[in-house]
């Protein structure tokens, strides 16, 4: 391996630094945004359980609660886990710290706007099917979904800077060839190629391809508000799910990159690319842009062997990088004498929340199983254990590693345990009461439940619960965090 | 850099925000065959030429039928609606064999033979095998209308009525597509006896038939789904990612040729 010159290795240190700083930021604005936008979703299971009884305001609230919540949590989801990588990822190749903190500066005009159409009460639903948007029954000013457009733009700007600067970093160091790592396949493991570049590079790629599906979606939107006439919904609908499918797919491949980098500082063994590992992130790289398709079941125009494409494809994305990297979570700690800390105890918490997810969400993508569970909350129920239980340990992790990377505050180990505990018992009693639902065909997407569905009020009372006991965990992890956080802020304003 | 970029953003809000407004949409007053479809018809009794009452179920009982709402004094859709109705099921052909097509007027002043007279000028039967002309008392003709969504209103100082063109598909008494429309080309005319045999057609409804950009194109003749433009936005994005990553990792080449003593170590 090369050697650094002076001058490259200063340069190299500077942008380091930078990036620190760029990853303790995003690890702000986690610990500010994860508990507004799941106070939103606590305020929609009260709504769902009635507790609020004559107290409970307007149902469009709900509604524009279910929006902010999803497509707020989605774009969190992608954000930090994205920084995740691209902190564990500084440490093999040069990243440009200018473009990362425009994009940083573009995502936080584009929150900024998504609030302000939160307040307009702007609630087509985190998917924003088309036309719905444009159609809103008085349900919201016509100005939130211009605002909401400009919103999209921006943000899709943002990502694309950053997701082609990635690119960037990446192929200035290494051979596309080699960062996909096919010279494993071929029997040479020469040069070693840390596993994070591998799924950095996988995860650069399909969001490229996501971002500029994003584009075209937008480019149909424009069309519609421009000219007024009409655009075929499905081809947008077919847009909207290439983008926020593999956007939503992405933010949990940023989780595994930083989770092969970090979990083998806990274990003490070091997580290497192998053949299994290459086979599994090359078949995600081509396989999920047409998972998609599992969205797409209910409608009836798409023609059948698009549907059977949808549900291989699920499976093909699903299984082999799960269990690559389960078996390999797994491997790190059986029969070794890991340090379990915060950090490490919810990095491996998530790995274990995706599988579980995972699971739901393989079954939901079986056509045969779609069919009866498609509006039920069992859909809830799979994103939110790969996402809550999942994702959010992943970046909670995450964060909680950098913060004490960065200010070498000791962990106060009773405080751990009671947020790893009150997060995990809260996170799947919770996700638990929506699968339930889901098994009594209980609706997603509705405010108040009909008589006929009673159970649902009660599983969201129960549920109300669960998700008390996140809310503590959360604020404990926020004393504990917080407390390092701001240590981590004075070192590095003092280097 | 700053300046510029709240410059082009100005610029994006004013634009949009001086397009407002302009989107169109479906007239409201059309019925909407989303709203109807799958209804089930009510069986009332239907008064025919020559005194004959027969129950509406008859007809949906032996095949599929069509049901279309005129009156015999209608100067604007009604002649022509059926003369298009009439001229396309000959060239599609079927009418009386595997279908019918049921003719109902909604003004209580006319009579069968009144219909026939107007439409198939012959006050005995109709001409066209398959062809029933008929009324139906007033309050069973509010019940048809609940059923399928059709409405009239008297224009005033006229002995017209506002009211949509419309067919109705039934398939064993239930409503399986709707038409609306002045005329039905052969194309649409087979996709409503596609529906009726229990065929179902992979499409979907649409406010506006010309729409640009479909993912996929039915073909009522055939039978068969085929892509259409729309599939092009759905290729380009792999088309061009892939492409612009071959590129960045080409132009990256130069940059690990020159400054490979640059980059850092693995550790």
């Amino acid at each position: 391996m090369a050697e650094m010159t002076i001058g490259g290795a200063q340069e190299f240190a500077g942008e380091q630094a930078r990036m620190r700083a760029l990853a303790l930021v995003w690890g702000a604005l986690l610990m500010l945004l994860l508990p507004i936008l799941g106070l939103l979703g606590l305020f929609m299971r009260a709504y769902q359980s009635q507790i609020l009884a004559e107290a409970a305001p307007d149902v469009s609230w709900f509604y524009a609660s279910l929006t902010l919540h999803g497509l707020g949590l989605v774009g969190v989801s992608y954000t930090v886990s994205f920084i995740g990588m691209l902190y564990v990822l500084s440490q093999h190749v040069r990243l440009n710290t200018r473009v990362l903190w425009l994009s940083t500066g573009l995502t936080v005009v584009g929150v900024v706007l998504l609030v302000i159409n939160f307040l307009l009460r702007f609630a087509p639903g985190w998917y924003f099917l088309y036309p719905l948007p444009f159609i809103s029954a008085g349900g919201w000013a016509s100005v939130t979904a211009d605002i909401f457009l400009v919103a999209l733009a921006v943000l899709g700007v943002a990502w694309l800077l950053w997701e082609l600067e990635l690119i960037r970093a990446i192929a200035s160091r290494y051979p596309l060839a080699q960062a996909l790592g096919w010279h494993y396949l071929k029997g040479n493991p020469s040069p070693e190629l840390p596993p994070v570049v591998l799924v950095a590079t996988v995860c650069a790629i399909a969001g490229v391809i996501a971002l500029l599906a994003a584009v075209a979606m937008l480019i149909f939107f424009l069309v519609h508000r421009f000219t007024g006439s009409m655009v075929d919904p499905l081809v947008v609908k077919n847009l909207t799910f290439f983008f926020g499918h593999v956007l939503i797919n992405l933010a949990m491949y940023h989780g595994i990159g930083f989770l092969y980098a970090l979990f083998p500082i806990y274990s003490g063994h070091a997580w290497k690319t192998a053949v299994p590992m290459v086979i599994a992130w090359n078949c995600v790289l081509f396989l999920v842009m047409f998972a998609y398709f599992h969205h797409l079941y209910m409608d009836f125009a798409q023609p059948g062997w698009v549907q059977v494409v949808g549900q291989i494809a699920s499976y093909g994305t699903a299984i082999p990088a799960a269990v690559v990297t389960i078996l390999g979570t797994l491997a790190q700690v059986y029969r070794r004498p890991v340090r379990w800390t915060l950090a490490s105890s919810l990095l491996f918490l998530g790995t274990m929340g995706w599988a579980i997810g995972g699971v739901g969400a393989v079954l939901d993508s079986t056509i045969a199983i779609n069919f009866r569970f498609h509006n039920t909350l069992w859909v809830a129920a799979h994103f939110h254990t790969y996402l809550l239980v999942g994702l959010v340990f992943l970046m909670l992790g995450f964060v909680a590693h950098l913060t004490q990377e960065l200010s070498g505050v000791p962990e106060r180990v009773g405080l751990a345990r009671a947020i790893v505990a009150s997060l995990l018992l809260g996170g799947y009693g919770f996700v638990l009461m929506f699968y339930l639902s889901g098994v009594h065909a209980v609706p997603r997407r509705y405010a108040l439940y009909p008589f006929e569905l009673e159970i649902g009020t009660t599983l969201a009372k129960v549920a109300l619960l669960f998700v008390l006991l996140v809310v503590l965990g959360v604020l404990l992890y926020l004393i504990e965090v917080g407390r390092r956080w701001f240590a981590a802020y004075a070192a590095l304003r003092a280097s | 850099m700053v300046r510029r970029i709240c410059c082009i953003a100005c610029f994006l809000i004013g634009v949009l925000w001086s397009g407002r407004g302009q989107v169109a949409w479906q007239d409201p007053r059309l019925p909407d065959e989303g709203a109807v479809l799958y209804r089930s018809l009510p069986n009332v009794p239907v008064y025919l030429s020559g005194g004959r009452v027969a129950q509406l179920s008859e007809f949906w009982e032996a095949r599929p039928m069509l049901l279309v709402f005129v009156f015999s004094r209608c100067a604007g859709i009604c002649s022509p609606l059926l003369q298009s109705l009439r001229k396309t099921s000959a060239s599609v052909g079927g009418v009386g064999d595997a279908y019918q097509i049921v003719v109902l007027s909604f003004d209580p002043r006319d009579t069968p033979e009144q219909l026939l007279k107007r439409f198939e000028a012959s006050s005995d039967m109709p001409a066209h095998p398959g062809w029933y002309y008929g009324t139906v008392a007033p309050k069973h003709l509010r019940q048809l209308m609940d059923a399928t969504g059709f409405w009239y209103t008297p224009i005033a100082n006229t002995d017209q009525y506002d009211h949509p063109g419309m067919i109705v598909a039934v398939r064993q008494g239930r409503i399986v597509r709707v038409h609306v429309g002045g005329s039905v080309s052969p194309a649409q005319l087979r996709a409503l006896l596609r529906e009726m045999r229990g065929d179902p057609v992979r499409s979907y409804p649409l406010p506006d038939a010309n729409l640009a950009f479909r993912c996929y194109r039915y073909d009522p003749l055939t039978g068969e789904v085929r892509w259409d433009w729309g599939m092009l936005a759905l290729f380009a994005p792999p088309l061009v990612g892939f492409p612009l990553a071959l590129l960045s990792f080409q132009l990256g080449r130069r940059k690990r040729l020159h400054t490979a003593s640059d980059v850092c170590a693995s550790p």
